[in-house]
C-alpha cells in the first residue's frame, strides 16, 4: 500500500518535472522579427561579442570577442580571444582590433565579461573574466593606452573562489564583484545542474587582497551596479528572473530587494544614463542550444531579444519595452545592447558572431 | 485489464492537460513595442472588432458594439453602430454613421468586407446579429454625399450557423465564416476543449449558399488583391490556411497552412499583397478579457503581424509590427495598414481604436 503511494508520488513528481523542463526550455514560444529601424552587421569581431564595456566619456566601447564556454575538449576551441574597440562617433560599422601586450597566458586568453575603472590620471583600466582553452579562469587586469591604442597587462588574479566566472563589476582600481554562473566544469555537469536546479553559481567580492562569497547556490549571469553604486542588478538567466539587490561596498554586503520575472533568459545588461536597464536575451531556450553547443557551425544560429527594462522606485515592477526581436539570422543569441548618439542608436551584442548597430526610430518611452 | 485501460486514461489526461496548458499559453507574455508614434481615435469606444478599408476613398468603415454568444454577459442595452474614418486627414477621430432601413431595429455587427460597384458605391457587406444572437448578412451602400449607409438587403440562411467574418466576392456574393456552431457559453468551450468544431466556410453566389469547409473554426478571411487566394484563419489551430479561390467553379483548394503560434483574428491585404493580422499571442488573457469585457480593469495584450508570402505561397515572412500587453491597446482584432505602409490602424474587440505611424522598413 505504502509502496503503491509513493510510486505514485513518484510519477506525479516525474510528469512535473518533464512539464516544467518542457516550460523552461520555451517549447510554446518563437520569435516574430522587429527593428527599431536600419540594421547593420559590424566587421571584426566575426567570433563573438558577448560583453560590452563603455567609456561614455570617451565615446568608444570595448568589445569582448571569442568566449570559451564549456569546451569538451582544447581542440573544439577554432577560434581567437580578442578585445575590439567601436567608436560610437562615427558610422564605420567596423570595429578595430586592439592588441594585448605582456599577457602571462597569450595563448590561454579567452574574454567573457568585461568591466572598467577610471584612474585618478584619467588611464581606462579594463576588468575581464578570462577563460583558457582548457576553460581555468582568470580576471585580468588591463589598462587601456589611449595614444598607441592598445592594452597594457596590469594583473592577472586567479581564486579558487572563481569558480565558473562570467561577469565583473569593477569596485576600484584593484577590487571587484564577479558572478559565478554555475558551478560544473563539463558540459554534461551542466546539464545536470541545470535540469536538477541545484545551481553552484553565485557571486564573490574581490576586495584587492582576498575574495568573499557573497551569495551562493545560485545562477548568476550579467551584473551591473546602478549608476549610483548602490544597487546591484543579477541576471538569474535560468530561472528567467533579474535580481535586485542592495549593495553596500563598505560592509561589503548584498541584501535582495527583489526578483523581476521577465520569462526570457537575459544575459548581460547596461544601465543608461536616465536608469533604464537594456540587456540582450535568449527567448527560446530550445533554439539556441544547437548554436551554442556548437559555435563552429555557421549555419547554426539562435533567436535574440533587446529589452529596455524601467524599474518602478522601490524595484518591485518593471516596464518593458523590447527594442528588437529576431529569429537569428541577422542577431544570433544576443547578450547585450546599449544606446548612444541620445538614444537614436543602439549596439547589440551576441554570444558567438557579429555585433549589430541599429538605428532607433521609434519612440521607447510608451507609458 | 482494467489497470491498463485506467493507466492508458491517466496518460491521456496528463497529455491533455499539458497541451491545453500550453495553450493557454503558459508561461508565455508580452514585450511593448510600436513602429512609430500611436494613438487613440476618438468616438469608438465599445469595440472595433473588424475594418474594411476602400483604398479608392481613402476611407475606413468600422463595426462597434459586437455581441458574441447568448449569456448574461453578453446583453447589452446598446445597439451596435458604424464608423467612417477618413484616412486622408490625420483628424483622430472617427464619425458615426447612421444606417438608415434596416429590416431589423436590432444591429450589432461582426466581420465587415466591402465591394466597389460599377458606378463607383461602396457597397458594405456585414455580419450581423441580434440581441438574443440571432444572425444575417446585410448589405448596405454607403451615400457618400449625405455621410449615410442605406440598407439594399438582409440575407438569412440556415448555413449562417455562428458567423464571424463575411468576405465579398461579388456585388451579391460573399463567403461567411462560421466560428464554431454552439450558441451557449458552456457548449463553445466544449467545443474548443474537444477540439470538434461545428463551424464552417460558406459560400453565398447570390442566390444559393454552398459549404466550402465544414467541421473547422473559421474566424478572419480575406482575398489577395488579384482576388485568386483565399486566406482563412483556423484561430484555434493557430494557423493561417492559403487557398486557391476559384470564383467561376466556386470551389477552393489549399495551398499551404502557416503556423502561427498566435491566434491570429481578422484580417487585410495591403497594397503590396501583404496579409495584416491582429493576433491574442496569450490566450489565458484573451479569455479572462473576452469573457468579462465590461470588466475596465480587465486586458489581453495585442499582437500585429504582417505576412509577406513567399511566389508559391507556401512560406510567410513574418514581421511583428506592433505588440502591447492590453494597457495601451487591448484585444486586437484587425490591423490595417494605409499611406502606403507609412500607418496603420488597430480595431479591438471590445474597446477603441489605435491609428499608429510606421517609422521604420518592413522589408528586411
Amino acid at each position: 500500500m505504502l509502496l503503491k503511494a509513493l510510486f505514485v508520488l513518484l510519477l506525479g513528481l516525474s510528469v512535473q518535472f518533464v512539464f516544467k523542463t518542457l516550460l523552461m526550455m520555451d517549447i510554446n514560444k518563437r520569435v516574430y522579427n522587429h527593428r527599431p529601424g536600419e540594421c547593420r552587421k559590424v566587421e571584426g569581431p566575426s567570433q563573438g561579442s558577448e560583453d560590452f564595456e563603455v567609456i561614455d566619456e570617451k565615446r568608444i566601447a570595448f568589445i569582448s570577442s571569442g568566449v570559451v564556454y564549456l569546451p569538451n575538449s582544447q581542440s573544439d576551441v577554432t577560434w581567437k580571444g580578442e578585445i575590439y574597440l567601436y567608436d560610437l562617433t562615427k558610422r564605420t560599422y567596423k570595429a578595430e582590433l586592439i592588441p594585448i601586450l605582456n599577457l602571462e597566458d597569450e595563448e590561454g586568453f579567452y574574454p567573457h565579461g568585461l568591466s572598467h575603472w577610471v584612474m585618478n590620471d584619467g588611464t581606462i583600466r579594463l576588468f575581464v573574466v578570462v577563460h583558457s582553452k582548457t576553460f581555468k579562469h582568470s580576471v585580468v587586469i588591463l589598462d587601456y593606452d589611449d595614444r598607441k591604442q592598445h592594452l597594457n597587462h596590469v594583473k592577472t588574479i586567479r581564486d579558487d573562489t572563481f569558480i565558473r566566472p562570467n561577469d565583473i563589476v569593477a569596485t576600484g582600481e584593484n577590487s571587484f564583484l564577479l558572478s559565478n554562473d554555475g558551478g560544473a566544469q563539463t558540459e554534461l555537469g551542466n546539464m545536470w545542474e541545470v535540469i536538477s536546479g541545484f545551481y553552484r553559481g553565485g557571486i564573490v567580492y574581490f576586495d584587492g587582497n582576498k575574495s568573499h562569497y557573497l551569495m551562493e547556490n545560485h545562477v548568476a549571469n550579467g551584473i551591473s551596479l546602478s549608476r549610483d553604486g548602490n544597487t546591484l542588478f543579477v541576471s538569474h538567466i535560468n530561472q528567467e528572473t533579474i535580481g535586485v539587490y542592495s549593495w553596500n561596498q563598505e560592509k561589503i554586503s548584498l541584501k535582495k530587494i527583489s526578483e523581476i520575472e521577465t520569462l526570457t533568459g537575459c544575459d548581460n545588461f547596461y544601465i543608461d544614463k536616465d536608469n533604464h536597464m537594456w540587456t540582450g536575451c535568449h527567448p527560446v531556450t530550445k533554439d539556441v542550444l544547437a548554436h551554442f553547443g556548437n559555435r563552429s557551425d555557421p549555419y547554426l544560429y539562435g533567436p535574440s531579444q533587446v529589452l529596455r527594462i524601467t524599474f518602478s522606485k522601490g524595484f518591485e515592477k518593471a516596464e518593458m519595452v523590447e527594442v528588437l526581436a529576431d529569429d537569428g539570422r541577422l542577431v544570433s543569441a544576443s547578450t547585450i545592447a546599449f544606446p548612444f548618439d541620445d538614444g537614436k542608436q543602439v549596439l547589440i551584442g551576441t554570444v558567438g558572431r557579429h555585433p549589430v548597430h541599429c538605428d532607433v526610430a521609434v519612440p521607447l518611452s510608451l507609458y | 485489464m482494467l489497470k491498463i485501460i485506467l493507466v492508458a486514461f491517466l496518460a491521456f489526461l496528463v497529455q491533455y492537460s499539458f497541451k491545453v496548458l500550453l495553450t493557454l499559453d503558459v508561461h508565455k507574455r508580452t514585450y511593448n513595442h510600436r513602429p512609430g508614434p500611436c494613438r487613440k481615435i476618438e468616438g469608438v469606444v465599445n469595440g472595433s472588432e473588424d475594418i474594411t478599408i476602400s483604398y479608392e476613398k481613402n476611407l475606413a468603415f468600422i463595426t462597434s458594439g459586437l455581441v458574441f454568444l447568448h449569456s448574461e454577459s453578453s446583453k447589452t442595452e446598446n445597439n451596435g453602430e458604424m464608423f467612417v474614418y477618413d484616412l486622408s486627414q490625420r483628424t483622430y477621430k472617427a464619425e458615426r454613421i447612421p444606417v438608415k432601413n434596416l429590416e431589423d431595429s436590432e444591429f450589432l455587427p461582426h466581420g465587415i468586407s466591402h465591394w466597389v460597384l460599377k458606378d463607383g458605391t461602396v457597397r458594405l457587406f456585414v455580419v450581423v446579429h441580434s440581441k438574443d444572437f440571432k444572425h444575417s448578412i446585410v448589405i448596405l451602400d454607403y451615400d457618400e454625399k449625405n455621410r449615410v449607409l442605406n440598407h439594399v438587403r438582409t440575407i438569412r440562411d440556415d448555413k449562417f450557423v455562428r458567423p464571424n467574418d463575411v468576405l465579398a466576392t461579388g456585388e451579391n456574393s460573399f463567403f461567411v465564416s462560421n466560428d464554431g456552431g454552439c450558441h451557449s457559453n458552456i457548449g463553445n468551450i466544449l467545443e474548443i476543449a474537444t477540439g470538434f468544431h461545428k463551424g464552417s466556410l460558406v459560400h453565398y453566389d447570390g442566390k444559393n449558399s454552398h459549404y466550402l469547409l465544414e467541421n473547422t473554426a473559421t474566424n478572419g478571411i480575406i482575398l489577395s488583391n488579384d482576388k485568386k487566394t483565399l486566406y482563412v484563419s483556423f484561430i484555434y489551430e493557430e494557423t493561417i490556411g492559403v487557398f486557391d479561390w476559384n470564383v467561376g467553379k466556386q470551389e477552393i483548394r489549399e495551398v499551404s497552412k502557416i503556423e502561427t503560434l498566435t491566434a491570429c483574428d481578422n484580417f487585410h491585404v495591403d497594397e503590396d499583397d501583404n496579409l495584416w493580422s491582429a493576433c491574442h499571442p496569450v490566450l489565458k488573457d484573451a479569455a479572462k478579457h473576452l469573457g468579462n469585457h465590461k470588466n475596465k480593469d480587465l486586458h489581453s495584450p495585442t499582437q500585429v503581424l504582417r505576412f509577406k508570402f513567399s511566389e508559391d505561397r507556401k512560406f510567410a515572412e513574418i514581421v511583428e509590427v506592433f505588440s502591447d500587453e492590453g494597457r495601451f491597446t487591448s484585444a486586437g482584432a484587425v490591423a490595417t495598414s494605409f499611406d502606403n505602409g507609412k500607418q496603420m490602424l488597430i480595431g479591438t474587440v471590445f474597446r477603441d481604436v489605435t491609428h499608429c505611424d510606421i517609422n521604420i522598413s518592413l522589408d528586411f
